[in-house]
């Protein structure tokens, strides 16, 4: 026996605690079959005339920052969500925190240099209410012209 | 010069190295055993990768790689830093080699690239599978295959380089601190308890109430963030990271050369002052200016004359007290993150049950591992335990001495533990709180005399006046072993104390852990007259 081995046990020991407690120690959670009424992404520069909502990122995401964060507003505030995020380009890495009602958007270096532009698409799985948004890298002198 | 410098390093060298006789077969299997090594390493670095990428969707890109690079050399610096300060400033050899026909700075030189040869070695070990292991996900070019050539003679000098310019103040800073003991012992405190505000602002990011599976969401999406936000901070690391994914590659290039050329110019021009001076005001035997107005105080008694003498032997063995106390500092750490978790979720009855349990096992653990002090007491008097034997006193008084020093510094730790977790962690029932202290102060001090008792019995006197070291010590694992039991058996007995018998649950845990003490004390009293006197060297 050594004290290495030791901190291993206590290490094991912590962990099988809190699986314990976790599984058998908790009280049932109370089911919510509240469901989603409306999911919003609030945060926006413009939208064109088909409503696209439409954020520059051009001073936001950089080399040195390369994550953009939105946040999106659901109600009722309890419903119960099972979130789902798609993007159109392969540039990115979205991460969803549940907890906090945000997706983070991770660039790749290749898509900040390329400045790509991309929509990313929230959407609550049980109702399929959604909402998007394009990130897009504005240059001076852009008008964005809605699809005909 | 370069040729003193190289004849140096050899010398180094082969005192630390382990030497085969020329054209001998074994330097080949010595060489085929690292190579599959480092292939096996290569395999399983892709395997994580692929696992990283594919299934916890956490991005394998460039700042995932420079999040690494900084990670691991990161934990390099520091292992040199520490290996540095040793052999640069503290080491024996030092003696010889400052007799030799060679300058100060060729000394220092020849030190820094036997670390720097060290370096290289484990960097093998690290950073190819690393590197590889990421070209091969990615499917990154031939430039990137070719960078990794340099790069892996590189950074070991940049690694090498900082830490080398690190190691000075912070040797002198070590040189202050050891002549100032109370000064060591409040930045030691202040250190500690900085790390436990940490540690409590880092766990209160935990969202309550906590669900396990919202937990793994939140902790796997904090840990992508931080990997790209750390990944800017990076400075030297952060452009080897963009120039290996071909970001501004020739750019890039030049900052890194830059870099090493500026280490190795800061460190020549730094140390040709510094380091013989450092060096020399660093040994242990370093002539100083007597204090005047100091007066060597009588003690009172034997008792206290054998106690202060542990209080000094632990000053000046400042390594040897962390040794066998580091476990213990681990307690409210511990105590915190465990108990915020349990606090954190909806328990019901039977889980604020499990919780004092598991507390009474966790706690247990720790506290019981930290009397290896104890264990090794006698053992680590070595051959001076003869001359002592000879003073015509009753000297088995040492050994309440002993116990005493590692009773009050165990006790104070284990009181300060339970201080901030009660301070931390108001959400807990305050009366389990003290209850659960006193319950483990009685079991400690039990398996402290249990401990002690083991050294008595069997003392390894000769074996650490041969060795000078207490590693593999039987006595040490038979202390571990015992405080192991005493978890499992007082666990045992909370299971029966907290679930079937609730009202009366705390009321027989400090019977039987009263009881245990008595009984410890007694045996210990008894065998302490019985066989003080026989132990023989």
């Amino acid at each position: 026996m050594t004290k290495k081995i030791l901190l291993v046990l206590v290490l094991v020991f912590s962990i099988l605690s809190i699986i314990l407690i976790a599984v058998w120690g908790t009280l049932p959670d109370q089911p919510n079959h509240i469901q989603v009424e409306s999911l919003i992404i609030d945060s926006y520069d413009e939208t064109n005339d088909d409503g696209d909502k439409f954020k520059n990122v051009a001073n936001i995401v950089t080399e040195q920052q390369n994550i953009y964060t939105i946040e999106y507003v659901v109600n009722p505030g309890n419903a119960n969500l099972d979130i789902g995020v798609s993007s159109t380009s392969t540039g990115v890495n979205l991460q969803v925190d549940m907890a906090d009602n945000k997706v983070h958007v991770l660039f790749s270096m290749e898509a900040i240099g390329a400045k790509e532009t991309i929509t990313i698409q929230i959407k609550d799985k049980n109702t399929q209410i959604s909402d998007e948004i394009t990130l897009w890298f504005k240059t001076s002198d852009v008008i964005i012209v809605p699809d005909i | 010069m370069f040729e003193r410098i190289k004849i140096l390093t050899l010398m180094q060298l082969s005192n630390k190295s382990r030497l085969y006789v020329k054209g001998s077969k074994r330097v080949y299997v010595h060489i085929a055993i690292r190579t599959a090594i480092i292939i096996a390493l290569t395999v399983i670095v892709s395997l994580l990768l692929h696992v990283l990428k594919n299934i916890l969707f956490i991005p394998v890109n460039e700042f995932l790689m420079i999040f690494i690079l900084i990670m691991t050399q990161g934990l390099n610096i520091i292992v040199s830093t520490i290996g540095l300060v040793s052999d640069l400033y503290h080491s024996k050899d030092n003696q010889i080699l400052f007799s030799l026909a060679a300058k100060n700075d060729e000394i220092f030189f020849s030190k820094i690239m036997v670390t720097y040869v060290n370096e290289f070695v484990r960097n093998l070990f690290i950073l190819i599978p690393i590197f590889v292991g990421f070209g091969v996900i990615s499917n990154l070019g031939i430039l990137y295959y070719i960078s990794l050539i340099f790069l892996i003679f590189l950074l070991p000098i940049i690694s090498v380089g900082i830490s080398s310019f690190i190691s000075m103040p912070f040797a002198s800073f070590l040189n202050y601190i050891k002549r100032h003991n109370l000064l060591s012992a409040i930045l030691s405190l202040i250190v500690i308890l900085g790390l436990f505000y940490l540690t409590t602002l880092l766990v209160q990011q935990i969202p309550t109430p906590i669900r396990i599976v919202q937990l793994y969401n939140r902790f796997v999406v904090s840990i992508t963030i931080a990997i790209q936000r750390i990944a800017q901070y990076g400075s030297i690391y952060t452009v080897i990271g963009k120039m290996l994914f071909n970001y501004h590659y020739l750019r890039n290039l030049l900052i890194l050369v830059g870099t090493v050329l500026g280490l190795i110019a800061i460190n020549y021009l730094v140390s040709k002052p510094v380091y013989f001076r450092l060096m020399s005001t660093s040994q242990e035997n370093t002539v100083r200016k007597k204090d005047k107005k100091y007066k060597p105080v009588e003690a009172t008694s034997l008792f206290i004359t054998f106690l202060k003498k542990e209080f000094t032997i632990a000053r000046r063995s400042l390594n040897e007290l962390l040794s066998n106390y580091a476990l213990l500092l681990t307690l409210p750490f511990f105590m915190f993150v465990l108990n915020y978790i349990y606090m954190g979720m909806n328990r019901s009855s039977f889980g604020n049950q499990v919780v004092l349990i598991m507390n009474v096992i966790i706690t247990l653990l720790i506290a019981t591992g930290s009397n290896t002090a104890s264990a090794t007491a006698i053992t680590t008097e070595g051959y001076e335990f003869v001359l002592l034997k000879t003073a015509p006193y009753n000297t088995s008084r040492m050994a309440w001495a002993k116990i005493t020093f590692n009773f009050v510094f165990t006790t104070l730790m284990i009181a300060l533990s339970f201080f901030l977790f009660s301070k931390a962690l108001p959400v807990f029932p305050k009366q389990d709180i003290w209850l659960l202290f006193l319950f483990v102060i009685f079991v400690n001090s039990g398996h402290i005399l249990w401990s002690f008792q083991i050294d008595l019995l069997t003392p390894k006197l000769s074996d650490y006046a041969s060795t000078g070291s207490i590693a593999n010590n039987h006595n040490v694992s038979r202390s571990l072993s015992t405080g192991l039991f005493l978890a499992f058996f007082f666990g045992a007995m909370a299971i029966i104390a907290f679930i079937f018998i609730k009202e009366f649950g705390w009321t027989l845990m400090l019977l039987l852990s009263a009881v245990f003490l008595a009984y410890r004390f007694h045996t210990f009293n008894s065998y302490l007259n019985a066989y003080f006197d026989d132990i023989e060297y």
